[in-house]
């Protein structure tokens, strides 16, 4: 049994649970928007958390403000992230390593059919990244508006603006496919 | 998230299908969470210092006193002013500071540099200010000769306190003389123009003549360090600054052409030294143009023949690093020379056998169809036996890597080899199983992980770091550099060999928080003079290209190379200031032989 020194590591293992919940997948999204590849992206949410509940007590403020420990938690993700690009750089120099889009392109196109569903993945990776951010964390998983907010540091409703924008962008691209769902829709209703 | 339906937003259902496959399985993640939080938790226990480099909790481990020395060694190299190199003044990881702390090495590193190249620039003005106003015409040989005695009667003892301390500290192991030797070389540059335009004496050919032999004796004392120094960079780097220097300045003054050489003769002469000069810069920097790279070591792999290049187990090691870095090699060559080779010596099976399985020569369908592993289980996974180490790990490797693909390989005989290899590993702490330990470590660790894929690895941390730190040479030996690790724990000298094992152990145990990692990196460094077989650089570069992509080192930067290789920076503003003080010499007056044509 560990015996915690202080109350910030009490509530670090008490929490967990929750901020994996809450923030794993749109950390994850974050992660991904950044140009990682799913599987790591994954591996650095992991690391990223587990370092945050390690040292919660370095944590300067309120730590169970969601805003105050969302943006501590991208900062730790960001640094692990600069980290893995760092070594991916290196890797590059001695093989030939493939860009994370395609690497994913590659993993999912076997169990895709659907050639839309790939192009509107492709259409999100081409999104400017404030707007590329906040749809890989929204939509990635069932996250709420706030929780994104919170990792982002800004205000749910910038958080709104910015997918009502990246959704309208995102309709324009894929403007000539889905002319034929706005059919189907017109015909059934 | 409600947003009101729109025509002319993308349905938020598409989007969600689309990103399905990209999304995390929630299980694995907390799982993932949670196994790194009870590993770091359990390093804590056994090993306090880990935490440090793992995650960034920081420990206090150190005290408060210590913690400023390691960080002023950060950027100053005061663990090289003491030859009894501690390791709690090595230089401390800049990620594991506080915010403050890193400020003051943000702060301090570029004042250091501004002192050193603002104290080169204050030189340079000196000799300026010392040169105004110099009339050549009356320049007297047996004046400057009498004005250069009185300056040796004056500090000549310095200048021999320096030089004699510079030669005899590497057979010490410093490296902080050179260092001093270079700053002094500076400050005496300065002085000499001093004293000799008191006199009216200063002319080009002279001081010249001085600062082309003063680089040129620097350049030949520097060559006598490149064993003992930190550097990251290759220390002939220095030299090259040096020596090219002395041929750049003679170029500039042309020393040896007299009064009676024809000015054609003397252009040939400075164009001659501009060569020279040009050669040894490319000399001395051909580890950074014609170093050794990935594709050598897959020459080096596929053309391996034990008779002349060294052993197959030393071999398996690259062959393994091609693999794992997608690099690969040719499977059907290297097999041929491996059955040529075994047919030659058919006692040395088992250790090829293994260098075969290690270095993915032999896969798994090929272990699955050996034939005898049915009777090597029998032998190894007896449990009455189960209390006994192996003899000897690199014969057992093979025939326990392929029992443990057999398709009846069951719980209980995992349970037999398990603790027959803990037995083992107990073993190595034992001061007579201390040879090739890191290796033995090494091909344990392999074996755990092969006969139990969840093998929990994190219970042997400490033991891996104790024996990690136990067996890197720190401290600072004649003409050798440390930094490395040795075979066994009595021998005070590196081996490549035994450095990237411990590389290997680094990346599945951690980089223990005690382990001199700035010294592993300078042993590490590329050294053109040095690496002429592939026995020494082979593995020398596969240590290095794993050291530095092993997590939790953050890679060198700039600022790394400018606080490791000082000695480099100081060579060339040394350089700089003594072609300043030649160049801005007054040029002799015309000789005869020119007036008389």
């Amino acid at each position: 049994m560990k015996h915690f020194n202080t109350p910030a590591e009490e509530l670090a293992i008490l929490d967990l649970q929750e901020s994996i919940d809450r923030f794993g997948s749109p950390l994850t999204g974050l992660i991904i928007s950044w140009g990682a590849p799913a599987f790591d992206a994954s591996e650095l949410t992991q690391d990223s958390l587990a370092d945050a509940h390690l040292s919660l007590a370095t944590c300067r403020g309120d730590v169970t403000d969601a805003s105050v420990f969302g943006r501590w938690l991208r900062g730790i993700a960001r640094n692990k992230f600069r980290n893995w690009s760092r070594s991916r750089a290196q890797r590059e120099r001695l093989a030939i390593v493939t860009d994370p889009e395609t690497l994913d392109q590659v993993a999912l196109k076997s169990d895709l059919e659907d050639e839309r569903l790939v192009q509107l993945r492709l259409e999100i990776q081409l999104l400017p990244t404030k707007y590329r951010e906040v749809v890989m964390m929204h939509y990635l998983d069932v996250t709420s508006i706030v929780d994104v907010a919170a990792l982002l540091s800004i205000t749910a409703k910038a958080v709104e603006g910015r997918l009502y924008q990246a959704r309208k962008i995102l309709r324009r691209r894929m403007g000539e496919s889905t002319s034929w769902t706005n059919v189907v829709k017109v015909v059934l209703l | 998230m409600n947003l009101s339906p729109s025509d002319n937003m993308i349905d938020e259902n598409e989007i969600r299908t689309a990103l399905k496959t990209l999304r995390p399985n929630a299980t694995a993640l907390t799982e993932g969470v949670r196994r790194r939080i009870e590993l770091a938790t359990s390093l804590e226990k056994t090993d306090r210092s880990f935490s440090n480099r793992s995650f960034s909790s920081c420990e206090k481990n150190d005290s408060q006193a210590n913690e400023w020395l390691r960080i002023a060694a950060s950027f100053a190299p005061i663990h090289l002013l003491t030859r009894n190199v501690d390791s709690s003044i090595a230089p401390i990881s800049f990620v594991a500071i506080s915010l403050g702390k890193k400020l003051v090495v943000i702060f301090a590193f570029p004042f250091l540099c501004f002192f050193m190249i603002g104290m080169t620039l204050i030189g340079m003005m000196r000799i300026r200010a010392a040169q105004k106003g110099q009339d050549v015409g009356r320049f007297d040989i047996e004046l400057a000769r009498q004005a250069t005695q009185r300056w040796w009667k004056h500090y000549g003892w310095v200048a021999g306190l320096v030089f004699v301390a510079a030669l005899v500290a590497p057979f010490l192991g410093w490296t902080m003389p050179l260092m001093i030797a270079l700053v002094c070389s500076g400050f005496a540059a300065v002085s000499f123009v001093r004293t000799l335009a008191k006199e009216n004496l200063v002319e080009r050919n002279l001081i010249g003549a001085m600062c082309a032999a003063a680089l040129g004796l620097l350049g030949q004392l520097s060559q006598t360090f490149s064993n003992n120094s930190n550097q990251v960079l290759d220390p002939i780097l220095v030299t090259g600054v040096l020596i090219s220097g002395a041929f750049l300045i003679a170029a500039f003054v042309k020393p040896y052409g007299n009064r009676r050489t024809s000015p054609s003769l003397r252009n040939l002469s400075s164009v001659g030294f501009i060569v020279a000069a040009s050669l040894i810069l490319v000399v001395s920097t051909q580890s950074y143009w014609r170093g050794v790279t990935a594709s050598n070591i897959r020459t080096h792999v596929e053309s391996f023949d034990g008779d002349q290049l060294g052993l197959w187990e030393d071999w398996a090691d690259a062959a393994k690093w091609l693999n794992e870095t997608g690099i690969g090699f040719d499977k059907q060559i290297v097999q041929r020379h491996f059955e040529q080779e075994l047919g030659k010596s058919p006692q040395m099976q088992a250790w090829m056998d293994t260098a075969g399985i290690r270095s993915g020569l032999i896969d798994d369908s090929k272990l699955a169809s050996y034939t005898e592993s049915k009777n090597d289980r029998s032998r190894l996974a007896d449990s009455q036996l189960s209390t006994q180490p192996f003899f000897d790990i690199k014969s057992d490797y093979f025939a326990i890597a392929a029992s443990a693909v057999e398709p009846d390989f069951d719980a209980a005989d995992r349970d037999v080899l398990t603790k027959r290899l803990s037995a083992s590993w107990s073993r190595l702490d034992s001061s007579d199983f201390d040879y090739n330990r890191l290796k033995n470590a090494l091909l344990l660790t392999e074996l755990f992980k092969r006969i139990d894929p969840i093998a929990q690895l994190a219970q042997r941390t400490a033991d891996v770091h104790r024996w990690l730190v136990s067996h890197q040479i720190t401290k600072p030996l004649a003409f050798r550099n440390g930094g490395g690790f040795s075979v066994t724990e009595p021998i005070l000298d590196s081996d490549y060999r035994a450095t990237l094992a411990a590389v290997c152990l680094m990346e599945n145990y951690g980089v223990p928080a005690e382990l001199d990692l700035p010294k592993l990196r300078s042993y590490l460094r590329p050294t053109v003079l040095y690496d002429f077989t592939a026995y020494d650089y082979v593995p020398k570069k596969i240590a290095r290209e794993k050291l530095y992509q092993l997590s939790g080192i953050a890679p060198m930067t700039v600022m790394d190379y400018l606080q490791t290789d000082l000695l480099l920076w100081l060579a060339m503003l040394l350089v700089l200031l003594l072609a300043y003080a030649t160049y801005n010499s007054p040029a002799p007056q015309s000789t005869a032989f020119e007036d008389s044509h």
